[in-house]
């Protein structure tokens, strides 16, 4: 799991890992009563897990701490009531977070990180959790995270509890690169990673490697073609919620084959065709699915070796270029 | 056009089984004056595919008049009698008890249950089945209901997840309204699931019936602080294996 901090832990931390979380609120209560300064310094500790300040939150309120927190752990806190209080969609919390400032980013990304450790403490932390990490995405443009919420997907799906916006908030990010986190559980010894991580790649379930077989080689395999095609994908907003089928990252054949680089956000060329791209195209869409496939595969490996050649072939018709693409020719291959 | 055993059928002679005005003279029209053939090994089996379609109609309405309440998957509620909250925050059928039940308790019972567009899109199916097919075989057919999204979907009825663009939008088809600029505190606002009740309006659990105007102005106001995107209804739409279901149904009456 890509979360947590090395290092010496708080004692809160250690108490509840060690001995539960009943036991970490005795220590609290009990500990706090003569020893005040010692348990907000305890929670103001920049090791604190994100887990034990949730915990706590009942016997914060009790001692009446909240004014001697942390700006980390005061803006944790409301972050968690602002969820806890919109319980049905019509409800609004009056709590206003300034979700873009560069405290909240620095908050969220400790709850996440630290807080990943402890996935499953309850349903309302790992949905503070995923909302965590949809503010860190969509706000904050954070892709550090994106490990993080990778293995909590996983990790989610093995245990069978809830990891559909998790999912949703990873594919935000609209970034090809992101799918690498995805693809390392092509290599997992577990069937249920590899049939998870073939689905939002958006590659045909194989019972062969499903069985185990391969699995290093399925590995470098998209890779490879994630490396030959990055520059033509583009992302589709489809999620679990859409589809039991979603395609959230597809390839853009068109740009492929005129090797132009694609926006992952609009799915469109990050500059317009030009009126002679336009008039290949026309005549690219005449093709069938495979020629379509064969016709954008040659050329975006055929610019990438020789310009020149390039030029040359995209000038032909294009019932040449599939002839020369299907069959090759002496001075292109 | 419309196509029986290879032959092409004009709509005047469907029609005369349906009022004027009714919902099933809608799409009978709809799809006789497509560009897209449709084709269809018996007059049963085309009158299967009409008599859903009213039905996933008639269920949506039932389902908005019901007291169930809108709740995301981790805070969704259901009777415990009927049904066992999964860790998804799905609900599966209990053991030992009639789908036909269970399914009728949600709209009798509508306030013990609360959950997202998504399982309020499976529920219709449900009952639009139930109402056709006998409750022997429905309680046959479907044993081990697992009632979430598209992800836990029964085999019969899987092709409602796969969104496709279609030639024609129909009344009883599946829809999607994505929100790309949803605010991130609340992503159960991505997107809104909805059943298409007559081409204008539209039922979503949570929203309502209303026109694609109003869904995408609810969409919109749960948009991030300086979106730039609107709401928009996409262009694909799920539908049932209507001819699978109606071979189902009429071999089950030869």
């Amino acid at each position: 799991m890509n979360s947590g901090y090395a290092g010496t832990p708080n004692y809160l931390d250690h108490i509840r890992r060690k001995s539960g979380i009943d036991e970490c609120k005795n220590y609290f209560s009990e500990f706090g009563k003569e020893h005040r300064e010692d348990v907000i310094r305890l929670m103001n500790d920049r090791r604190l897990y994100f887990a034990s300040l949730f915990t706590l939150q009942s016997e914060i309120k009790e001692f009446h701490i909240n004014e001697e927190l942390s700006e980390r752990n005061r803006i944790a806190l409301d972050f968690c009531k602002k969820i806890s209080d919109e319980k049905n969609i019509s409800d609004a919390s009056d709590i206003t977070i300034p979700l873009s400032s560069e405290p909240v980013h620095q908050t969220l990304l400790w709850m996440l990180n630290t807080g990943a450790a402890d996935d499953g403490l309850c349903n309302e932390f790992d949905q503070i959790l995923d909302i965590a990490a949809s503010v860190l995405i969509k706000t904050h443009h954070e892709w550090s995270v994106l490990p993080v919420i990778a293995d909590l997907v996983f990790q989610r799906n093995r245990k069978g509890t809830y990891y559909h916006d998790l999912i949703w908030a990873f594919f935000q990010t609209r970034d090809v690169y992101a799918l690498r986190f995805i693809a390392k559980y092509l290599r997992s010894p577990l069937s249920k990673d590899i049939q998870l991580a073939r689905k939002l790649l958006n590659l045909p379930q194989d019972e062969r490697l499903i069985m185990g077989l391969n699995r290093q080689q399925e590995y470098q395999k998209y890779l490879s073609w994630l490396k030959e095609n990055a520059s033509y994908l583009y992302f589709t907003g489809e999620s679990l919620q859409f589809s039991n089928n979603p395609v959230p990252c597809n390839l853009n054949l068109e740009a492929k084959y005129l090797c132009k680089n694609t926006s992952p956000r609009s799915s469109k060329p990050v500059d317009s065709f030009t009126e002679e791209e336009v008039v290949y195209l026309n005549n690219f869409n005449q093709m069938k699915q495979e020629e379509k496939i064969t016709l954008a595969n040659y050329s975006q490996t055929l610019h990438k070796r020789n310009n020149c050649d390039w030029n040359n072939w995209i000038h032909y018709p294009v019932e040449k270029q599939i002839h020369i693409a299907q069959y090759g020719r002496r001075e292109l291959v | 056009m419309i196509e029986i055993s290879g032959n092409a059928v004009k709509p005047e002679d469907l029609l005369t089984d349906y009022a004027p005005g009714a919902i099933e003279r809608e799409i009978i029209d709809q799809i006789a004056k497509s560009t897209e053939r449709y084709n269809y090994d018996s007059i049963e089996q085309f009158k299967f595919e009409i008599k859903m379609r009213k039905e996933i109609i008639d269920s949506s309405y039932e389902l908005n008049k019901s007291d169930i309440g809108f709740a995301t998957f981790r805070k969704s509620k259901c009777n415990p009698d009927f049904w066992n909250r999964t860790e998804e925050g799905g609900f599966l059928l209990k053991d030992g008890v009639k789908a036909s039940e269970a399914i009728r308790d949600i709209f009798a019972n509508g306030s013990k249950y609360a959950t997202e567009c998504a399982t309020a899109m499976m529920i219709v199916y449900y009952k639009a089945l139930l109402d056709i097919y006998p409750e022997t075989l429905f309680n046959k057919l479907f044993s081990n209901i697992e009632l979430m999204n598209w992800h836990h979907i029964d085999k019969l009825l899987k092709e409602v997840g796969l969104m496709k663009k279609r030639m024609d939008y129909l009344p009883g088809d599946r829809r999607y309204f994505a929100n790309p600029d949803v605010d991130p505190l609340t992503p159960e606002w991505q997107g809104e699931n909805v059943i298409d009740l007559d081409g204008k309006l539209y039922y979503g659990h949570g929203i309502g019936v209303y026109n694609q105007e109003m869904i995408i102005k609810a969409l919109n106001e749960n948009r991030s602080d300086g979106a730039d995107e609107s709401a928009y209804l996409k262009d694909t739409a799920g539908r049932p294996n209507f001819a699978r279901l109606a071979d189902i149904y009429l071999n089950s009456n030869s």
